[in-house]
């Protein structure tokens, strides 16, 4: 069957910039996050963490605890009922039982009338542990000797994957002419949203749990949510209010069960908010990860074939750890034309953090190796690094070994325009110039990296892909949009708002975008894999055709006009050659109402992307409909005194089909530049040799403040992604993956050395230096 | 339980009465050390007395003997302060790398001696300047040069019953040069990994030096006020390795540890790296 091709249209609203349609509410403080709310009877939770990263359990000791006033429970892992859950890997009590794996670990939990009774009765548990021998490095983890974390996972491996598509690796490295290895490693990076991990939950006389919870996936969440407290999945509603942010980490979590299950036993509705130093402690960062990437290349830089061997350190529990290390085992093999592809990955258990998502999703960690990988190759065959890359993208319609297709495809176009509008050619050489200058210790340099990431993960989720979208339009004629995509301030609700506008031709006023509640919105996955705007839109195009065509057929009965002679213009069903025949959305509605009583008109609207299936047993099959490109460059200068390295100004120019909302499409880069720039530079949880987290807070935890990000510059090239309605695809993630690789790329341009861990502080930088100058000394002396 | 004991005198006289007779009243002025310490350490029983509604503590004036400044005037009042721009600019530049505007607009320059932190921006500026700190108690005023005001991390020469009035910076001598480096991580809301100010009395018309003053930060329990400079009175500091010697002297009598700002080993480098930037900076050789 030939697939939909959707075309262009000669948009009115799609592709303008449009302020967020809840913006007044956030910047006038009226916006009521999940930390804010307060129910009736509501008590304070608080969770009892592990001060080692590895410990038995012997005895836990409540009662000092429950005689505090004010306490109404104390929770153990013995005295409560929980099972293992995780939305990949079952491996994590909500409160541990006999072991805690790292520190921060649920210990014991309480609930009273404020926090300080909270604190108070917190530090009243006893607890006798063993400490046990803890592994705090993921290149100790599968050592001979080394503590076992879990009974389940042998050596530590909690997953060992192997993928091998195309030609045969070892056939390939063997003919080639150039064949390049790198080893690189990336860091624990928080992703430092506004609001930490929060969630209010309240049961009722029947067992059903309310969880108000800032989330990223509220109707999917419910099933895993639903395994830890050992209930049905249909007593569980979750209301997702606004959030302050989420970039990955606010998908199933363990602090909304954890909540719901002190809520529980207190019986009454308990608010369960991590203050900050919990949250650098105990969230879920990005997965660090070690690379040895060999590739294979002819003489013209023509990529034969890549083997990658990844360490990948999922911390204590597993969270999403397996579809993370896959999607950093094989992700980046759609944008090169490479024919032989073998991925190995060991996903380790360590007693640090447990991780997860955050923007990029392994992605991001290939890339940082992959695109410092293709400069270290181009320098060697002497071909310039975006020749290199051009002479080996992938196009549109391009096939590649694990099975997936891209549809629209503006990679090359996205290098093109990124190195003329950051002068890169140019700058090369002049930056050669200056820093040849040995009395000059600003060294310039300019660098970049090319990136791909989805609109959509087929291979995240196995039971469906896609999304629903309701509309239902009241009897004054106020359109409502319910999906199940949530806005946790990436601007999505503005997104809906405007196809809505564009569609029907009705202002903005009467949009109403609602925040999902589980009793109410259509089922669906979520916000995740950047494919909330892709999917979402693509399920609102269909449902607003439905409701056009109903406006259309209740107007022609109205008028008296076939429904071939009429469209829709400011709110009224109009006569295309004699604009006096209208009839108004307010009519039209009340008609309806009135003719089916009570009932609004509807329209319903399914997306699921044609050509992408579920990945078979060996991980072949396209996992999605919208590959979203993009090519990132920075410009920087490097203090050899110092090793300190100043970004002076970025560019991210990305496909991601038709831009819905320019201007928070553009703040999407602005956003995933500058997490991706503190990334590269700064940023890394970093634990002493007790296990202990030493840097839990935003002074000693490094983020780049508005001081430091340096202007970017975001540019979307031309292109229309013909599976979805609106030509949508995806920005969330491509925003950050390219940066570090870029800066990395920029920083040997510069100085001529690499920093292949992150991350690349002014520290690493100067050591690199002075070990490039003892070694060229040690050659002078030598010749 | 939170249990604070709050007293708000309206007098200079006041306060150091209440100081004297409660010796376990904390003085709270700006509070973004003393609260945030306070909450990190879970909230304990705390007795504090607020100088905030005496205004006199913020006062900022000339001196016969020089320039005086409230240990009460705000990061921000130092920062901005016309007079200390034109006679003490690095006071107004280290100023201006406190923390973040907020904290700025709340933090004193006598809380950020008085917590006596080694990496404490304004301290250094405030050394070289051979500012003196003005102490009151009950029985009356007296002085302290800053260079001997700390003893330890958190601790300086002050009694129980003794509080900061202010400092008296003397008017520096006509060719003094002056130049601040923090050496942190990032632009904005660091702490120093290595903070340097450098004051240069320089011979007429000459790149040698009459008197060199060093101060050095976030490389010790307290902040160093480097000895024993008078040695190179007269050096040519357009020479490279007399800045080299100044600089590694300096180092001599710093200890730097490593922590989650920076290892010893760069520290130590950045001593030296940055007292040879700052010389040259101020004497203005590239």
């Amino acid at each position: 069957m030939a697939m939909t091709r959707y075309e262009k249209g000669d948009y009115k609203i799609i592709g303008t910039k449009r302020p967020y349609v809840d913006a007044k509410e956030k910047v006038t403080g009226r916006t009521v996050y999940v930390s804010d709310i307060h129910l009736p009877g509501m008590l304070y939770g608080k969770a009892l963490r592990s001060p080692y990263p590895h410990a038995k359990i012997l005895n836990v000791d409540i009662s000092e605890a429950l005689k505090v006033p004010g306490i109404k429970t104390v929770l153990t892992g013995k005295n409560v009922e929980q099972y293992k859950w995780g939305p990949i890997t079952k491996d994590e009590y909500l409160i541990a039982v006999d072991k805690a794996n790292y520190t921060g670990d649920e210990v014991a939990a309480v609930a009273g009338i404020d926090e300080e009774a909270c604190d108070e009765a917190i530090s009243k548990i006893r607890v006798e542990y063993e400490p046990l021998p803890a592994i705090l490095s993921m290149h100790d983890a599968m050592k001979d000797g080394a503590p076992l974390i879990h009974e389940s996972a042998p050596k530590n491996i909690c997953n060992h994957f192997d993928i091998h598509h195309g030609l045969d690796t070892d056939e390939v490295f063997k003919n080639a002419y150039y064949v390049h290895e790198g080893e690189y490693e990336t860091s624990l990076h928080y992703q430092g949203y506004i609001e930490p991990m929060a969630g209010v939950s309240v049961w009722d006389a029947h067992n059903n749990v309310t969880m108000y919870a800032g989330i990223q996936t509220p109707t999917w969440s419910r099933n895993d949510y639903a395994v830890a407290l050992g209930i049905p999945v249909e007593n569980l509603r979750i209301v997702q209010p606004p959030f302050g942010g989420g970039f990955g980490g606010k998908l199933s979590q363990p602090v909304h069960p954890l909540g719901a299950l002190i809520a529980k036993y207190a019986k009454q509705p308990v608010r369960l908010v991590l203050d900050r130093v919990e949250d650098f402690q105990c969230a879920l960062p990005r997965l660090p990860m070690y690379f040895k990437i060999k590739t294979a290349w002819d003489k013209e830089g023509k990529y034969l074939g890549k083997y990658t061997y990844i360490i990948a350190d999922q911390g204590a529990y597993a969270s999403y750890g397996a579809s993370i290390a896959l999607t950093a085992m094989y992700r980046i093999d759609i944008m090169y034309k490479c024919q032989a592809l073998r991925s190995v990955c060991d996903l380790v258990y360590t007693n640090k953090v447990p991780t997860g998502c955050y923007r990029g999703f392994g992605n991001a960690q290939k890339h940082f190796a992959h695109e410092t990988h293709l400069d270290e190759v181009a320098e060697v065959l002497n071909i310039a690094p975006d020749e290199l890359r051009l002479r080996n993208f992938s196009g549109e319609n391009y096939k590649n070994p694990h099975g997936w297709n891209t549809n629209s495809n503006a990679v090359s176009d996205c290098m093109k325009r990124g190195l003329e509008a950051s002068e890169y050619h140019d700058k090369r050489k002049k930056f050669f110039v200056v820093n040849s200058d040995e009395k000059n210790h600003i060294k310039k340099g300019i660098g970049f990296a090319a990136c791909v990431h989805v609109s959509g993960n087929r291979s995240f989720i196995k039971p469906f892909e896609g999304a629903a979208a309701l509309l239902r339009m009241n009897e004054q004629g106020k359109v409502y949009v319910f999906s199940n995509e949530p806005d946790m301030g990436q601007g999505i609700r503005t997104v809906h708002s405007m196809c809505v506008q564009e569609v029907l031709s009705i202002s903005e006023e009467h949009v109403c975008t609602t925040t999902p509640d589980t009793d109410i919105v259509p089922f669906g996955l979520g916000c995740f894999a950047s494919r909330g705007t892709y999917m979402s839109t693509g399920a609102l195009h269909m449902a607003l055709n439905d409701m056009k065509s109903k406006l259309i057929k209740i107007g022609s009965e109205i008028l008296g006009l076939p429904e071939g002679e009429l469209e829709l213009e400011n709110e009224f069903v109009v006569s295309k050659t004699d604009p006096e025949k209208k009839a108004s959305y307010a009519d039209i509605a009340w008609k309806h109402v009135c003719d089916y009583p009570g009932q609004h008109i509807l329209g319903i609207g399914y997306f699921t992307p044609e050509g992408v299936e579920y990945p078979d047993a060996t991980k072949y099959n396209n996992i999605s409909g919208g590959y979203a490109f993009g090519c990132q460059v920075a410009e920087l200068e490097v203090n050899t005194k110092t090793g300190q390295v100043k970004v002076n100004e970025m560019w991210g120019i990305h496909d991601s089909g038709q831009p819905i909302n320019l201007l928070a499409i553009e703040g999407q880069v602005h956003g995933g530049m500058a997490q991706g720039y503190g990334w590269a530079l700064m940023e890394n949880l970093a634990y002493n040799d007790k296990g202990k987290l030493m840097n839990p807070s935003f002074l000693d935890y490094q983020m780049p403040t508005a001081a430091d990000i340096p202007k970017i510059n975001a540019e979307f090239v031309d292109s229309f992604e013909w599976t979805t309605g609106f030509g949508a695809k995806s920005i969330g993630e491509a925003s950050l993956i390219g940066a570090a690789p870029a800066i990395q790329n920029a920083v040997y341009n510069a100085v001529g050395v690499r920093i292949n861990t992150m991350p690349i502080t002014a520290e690493k930088v100067l050591k690199a230096l002075e070990e490039k100058k003892r070694h060229q000394n040690q050659k002078t002396s030598v010749e | 339980m939170n249990n604070i004991k709050y007293f708000l005198p309206k007098s200079l006289e006041e306060a150091v009465k209440y100081l004297s007779d409660n010796n376990d009243a904390k003085v709270l002025a700006g509070g973004t050390d003393l609260i945030v310490k306070w909450k990190k350490t879970g909230c304990p029983d705390m007795h504090l007395m607020d100088i905030r509604g005496i205004n006199k503590f913020a006062e900022m004036n000339d001196l016969s003997e020089g320039f005086f400044i409230g240990a009460g005037a705000t990061i921000e009042q130092v920062e901005s302060c016309e007079k200390i721009k034109a006679d003490f600019p690095i006071l107004s530049e280290a100023a201006r790398n406190v923390g973040s505007v907020q904290v700025r607009n709340l933090a004193t320059i006598g809380g950020n001696s008085c917590n006596a932190a080694p990496s404490a921006d304004t301290v250094l500026p405030l050394i070289v300047y051979e500012a003196e700190a003005v102490i009151v108690s009950v029985s009356g005023e007296k002085r302290c040069t800053l260079k001997d005001f700390f003893v330890g991390p958190g601790k300086t020469v002050m009694r129980p019953g003794e509080m900061l009035k202010g400092f008296v910076l003397p008017k520096p001598k006509p060719c003094t040069v002056v130049s601040f480096a923090k050496h942190s991580r990032r632009a904005g809301m660091d702490l120093a990994t290595v903070g340097v100010a450098v004051k240069i009395c320089l011979k007429k018309g000459e790149k040698s030096a009459e008197e060199i003053s060093v101060a050095l930060g976030a490389v010790g329990p307290v902040p160093v006020s480097v000895k024993g400079l008078e040695k190179f009175n007269g050096a040519d500091l357009s020479s490279d390795n007399v800045l080299k010697e100044i600089a590694e002297f300096s180092f001599e009598q710093a200890s730097p540890i490593t922590d989650v700002r920076g290892s010893k080993d760069y520290r130590s480098k950045m001593i030296v790296q940055n007292v040879k930037d700052c010389i040259c900076k101020a004497i203005k050789i590239d």
